[in-house]
């Protein structure tokens, strides 16, 4: 998948076909970066995993171990994935491995830094307004950001003279996401203990080496995100 | 039954679903038009890191605090500058390992060694299973076997009334009842003002409030020191306000108290003291006379390790120097530091009024905080009756003072609750196990419990012993007013216009009535919001006026001496009724401190705060901590010459309680028989990502108290204080 497309300055251009591709796995993504508070939640995680099949196989192995524990013990795997989201994300003995916004990456382990007002202004520039939810994700959390790029990826036309979206898309890699994900994700596969935050890690990375392979290697990136 | 493939499950059942679940916009509206760039505004707030309550103001940018800045308009408090705490707010506001979400611990094993397992759940979720537990033993035990360990705040308050438990369990024996208790017992209020810059002679034992960048004792102090005042600091060690003295006294640790009697038997003696005002607004002189003619000079160098001359010199200089004060507050010498120090605090309090600086320009004052309803009366709620109602820690009624001005209990809380069966569930605010001496027996204490809420900020150490995490606001994201008491010469009231709240956290008034609306109890379940507005309009004011006078406003009252004091002889009782009333000694009296060396602990220990550090509220600060990221074993010269130990070697201190491992730092600065060593260190639970395994908790090897202990000290110890620095300790090359 790597070195195959236009390149912008590194980061790889996006067109309708990819776009289309990438929506769903987004869509997947932010789903999955979200804390699953209900049965629901982990039904749409696993329902929604089939772009991974042919885009990540090494997630299939993972996603039938998450399947086979959901089918034989739904409640208590829902649960084993709320103390995971809580350990890895949120609060936890032994200290919080992969914060999941970008200010605790951009801005020396801050939160709601000044990566969440760049992120704001990316927002504000695609014409979209970020607006707070019961979980109270800030605006620079991996899963609001993850559904920004769903929201460039629906806004990609084929019709000439619209390459805004697919510049903000560059920018938006280049300048903010494509900076802290890889650290956030590199710090997700080393902790995480079920295959659903393996899978995250996974993607992530796959999506970072897909989109930002040609602005340097994974080790300069998390230099650079550090 | 046929088991269906995950390929199945996404074909047949999930694929609708997932469409559904995947594809709205959870994070997003569209909008017609950009945003325009938000402009900074400014806002006021008072500031909570400390009690100072020092007034500040902020700028708010894209819902982030951009800069922050000292109130002028406070001239009471700040008068437009903060402390290095204050100006930490916006790194505290903005930390990422605040908590963001309630949590509920998902393994039932509790210990150090053992995760909670957190899981995030709602609100809703939270409060119904505290309702439920709480409820329960309620109903079967009766609402005494609930536990509240919080300060007496309004919202603190109305949870324990309306459950109607008389057990809240609160710091102020580990902090300021001493002086508390006896401001009011002897003084009949609460002395929490000093007008050092008008005094002309200062003495404090103990005292290091400056050392601590207290705000206002800081410029007070230091107005007195450009002023000329002569200032003597008692101390067994060379504290950061002992180096800006004329005179350092390195004491013997714990022996205050004797000096204290000697110079007010010499100023007795020799006729030095402020005869118009002891004749007109105190009472037991004849008696105290009498009582202090065997304090001598003599008597107290063979104790405190002062000459009898020097003790004599700084008696005469304090009784003929007019005006002269002591400078006291929290934990110094008569703060709960030695199971002395409330007749240290007594006989700072007499020799106060001997000199007749209590209330008076160039002294101590009464705080004048305005006249507000309380909750009670705003919501016209009817309380259960408490007042008689025994305590679970205190069944025979030893300290009956201290329960009845702000509570108590952390001295002797492990030892209750182990040995009581009353004790089923516990809510804690704000406090922490590094806030107890002797923290692993609490542990062990906590353990017993059924069910245990921790409401706090932080994942802390004692949040590994709850049931459920509520997280609370941090106090900028509070709004309404805050009433000024530390020197509060007049009434002084300051505009809290909150910051906007950046986690899924609430208000502990709101967090309170949610508690009361699970277990219940309705009758008592108000609108927290309606409080601030209401007490606001009794003292004729809104937050519109407040911000029209800069944040502040400011009674502008002279200030008027008091001529009588809420006392049963309405004088201040140099012989105390209320004292002598409850069983405890009505003069002070000389007591020997519980710890003296002996061969197997060779060493007296004392603790310190640093300046930048609000006991671990800034612990997370990366800033802060890089200023001192650990504590240190400090010691004299000529120990570490004995234990062949240089600066930075590090050392075991071991008491009776316990030993921690600390880094030396030798000085001339302290008496060759003491060490010591700042609280603020040792986190170990490491949801506090900065400060976590730097230093050591000295609590570890601090005493806490049993029922009996206390019960043998209740004519001395009448505020229960914990006697932190009451131990000693060894000293052995790690």
């Amino acid at each position: 998948m790597r070195h195959n497309g236009a390149d912008h300055q590194g980061v790889r251009s996006l067109d309708k076909d990819r776009a289309a591709d990438l929506t769903k796995l987004c869509a997947w993504a932010k789903t999955a970066a979200r804390y699953p508070k209900t049965a629901t939640d982990m039904e749409a995680i696993i329902a929604g995993s089939d772009p991974l099949a042919h885009w990540l196989a090494s997630s299939q192995p993972l996603l039938e171990e998450l399947f086979r524990c959901w089918r034989e013990a739904p409640q208590t795997t829902l649960e084993a994935h709320q103390v995971e989201y809580t350990r890895l994300f949120v609060a936890r003995w032994g200290g919080v491995p992969a914060p999941l916004h970008a200010s605790y990456y951009l801005n020396r382990e801050t939160f709601r830094g000044d990566a969440a007002d760049a992120a704001v202004a990316f927002y504000g520039r695609q014409g979209v307004r970020w607006s707070e939810t019961e979980l109270q994700e800030p605006p620079d959390h991996l899963a609001v950001e993850l559904e920004f790029l769903e929201i460039l990826c629906q806004s990609v036309s084929p019709a000439p003279g619209r390459g805004d979206v697919a510049e903000q898309w560059q920018d938006f890699w280049r300048s903010h996401f494509g900076l802290w994900t890889l650290p956030c994700a590199a710090a997700m596969e080393q902790h995480a203990k079920l295959p659903l935050y393996k899978v995250l890690a996974l993607s992530l990375i796959q999506l970072w080496e897909q989109e930002m392979g040609h602005e340097g290697t994974r080790q300069g990136s998390l230099c650079h995100g550090l | 039954m046929t088991e269906i493939s995950r390929r199945e499950f996404i074909q047949w059942g999930g694929a609708g679903m997932a469409a559904a679940a995947l594809s709205d916009w959870v994070f997003f509206k569209k909008t017609l038009w950009a945003s325009p760039e938000e402009q900074e505004k400014l806002f006021y707030h008072a500031c909570h890191i400390c009690d100072c309550n020092c007034g500040m103001t902020y700028q708010l940018k894209n819902g982030r605090i951009v800069e922050m800045r000292g109130n002028p308009a406070d001239t009471l408090g700040a008068a437009g500058k903060l402390c290095v705490k204050g100006y930490s707010t916006p790194r505290l506001y903005h930390d990422p390992c605040r908590l963001s979400h309630p949590l509920q611990r998902t393994n039932p094993r509790k210990g150090r060694d053992q995760d909670p397992a957190w899981k995030i759940i709602s609100w809703d979720e939270a409060f119904s299973a505290i309702g439920e537990q709480f409820r329960r033993v309620y109903d079967h035990y009766g609402p005494e076997a609930i536990l509240i360990f919080a300060r007496p705040k309004p919202w603190d308050s109305h949870l324990w009334n309306a459950i109607g438990t008389p057990n809240q369990l609160c710091h102020v024996d580990t902090c300021y009842i001493n002086h508390e208790l006896v401001g009011k017992t002897v003084a009949g209020g609460r002395i929490w003002g000093w007008d050092f810059s008008h005094a002309k002679y200062i003495i404090g034992f103990g005292y290091d409030q400056p050392g601590k960048s207290k705000n206002i004792h800081q410029r007070e102090f230091m107005a007195a020191r450009r002023n000329g005042a002569k200032i003597v600091i008692f101390d067994p060690r060379l504290s950061e306000t002992a180096m800006k003295a004329d005179l350092w006294i390195p004491i013997r640790t714990g022996t205050d108290l004797a000096a204290l009697l000697a110079m007010i038997h010499v100023i007795i003696a020799e006729n030095l003291y402020d005869k118009e005002f002891v004749e007109k607004y105190t009472s037991g002189f004849d008696k105290l006379k009498t009582h202090v003619a065997k304090y001598t000079p003599q008597w107290a160098q063979k104790i405190c390790d002062v000459p009898a001359q020097t003790l004599v010199e700084i008696a005469r200089g304090f009784g003929s120097t007019r005006p002269a004060t002591l400078a006291y507050h929290k934990r110094d010498a008569g703060g709960p530091t030695y199971m002395n120090s409330f007749q240290t605090a007594q006989a700072m309090l007499v020799l106060q009024a001997l000199v007749g600086s209590l209330d008076r320009p160039g002294g101590l004052y009464y705080s004048r905080t305005p006249e507000m309803p309380a909750v009670k009366e705003v919501y016209n709620l009817n309380y259960p009756d408490i007042a008689d109602k025994p305590r679970f820690d205190d069944p025979e009624n030893i300290t009956p003072l201290v329960f009845k001005t702000k509570k108590a209990g952390f001295s002797t809380a492990a030892d209750a609750i182990l040995k009581d069966s009353k004790p089923h569930v516990a809510l804690f605010h704000s406090y922490n196990t590094t806030s107890f001496s002797n923290p692993r027996h609490l542990e062990e204490a906590l353990t017993k419990l059924d069910f245990m809420v921790n409401v706090d900020m932080y994942l802390t150490e004692l949040g590994m012993y709850a049931d459920i995490i509520l997280p609370e606001n941090l106090w900028i994201e509070n709004s309404g007013f805050t009433a000024r008491s530390y020197q509060a010469e007049r009434p002084q009231v300051m505009l809290d216009e909150g910051a906007p709240k950046l986690h899924n956290t609430k208000g502990y008034g709101e967090i309170a009535n949610g508690i009361l609306a699970a277990m219940k109890l309705y009758d008592f379940v108000v609108d927290p919001k309606k409080l601030a507005p209401a007490q606001m309009a009794a003292m004729g004011l809104d937050k519109d006026k407040l911000r029209q006078s800069g944040g502040v406003f400011d009674s502008g009252e002279p200030f008027k001496p008091k001529e009588k004091f809420k006392t049963p002889s309405h004088q201040i009782e140099l012989y105390s009724t209320v004292l002598e009333k409850a069983g405890h000694a009505p003069m002070p009296e000389w007591v020997e401190p519980v710890a003296k060396p002996t061969p197997e602990y060779p060493y007296y220990i004392i603790t310190h705060h640093l300046p930048w550090m609000r006991m671990l509220k800034n612990a997370n600060d990366p800033i802060l901590k890089d200023l001192q990221c650990e504590n240190k074993a400090h010691i004299h010269t000529s120990v570490a010459k004995k234990l062949g130990v240089k600066d930075k070697d590090l050392v075991w201190v071991k008491s009776p309680v316990g030993k921690i491992k600390l880094m030396v730092a030798v000085t001339e600065g302290i008496r060759p028989d003491t060490i010591m060593t700042e609280h603020g260190f040792g986190i170990w639970a490491k949801g506090r990502c900065q400060g976590i395994g730097w230093g050591q908790n000295e609590g570890e090897i601090l005493p806490d108290r049993t029922l009996a202990e206390m019960k043998s000290w209740k004519r001395h110890a009448a505020g229960r204080g914990v006697g932190i620095c009451d131990t000693t300790v060894r000293i052995t090359k790690a």
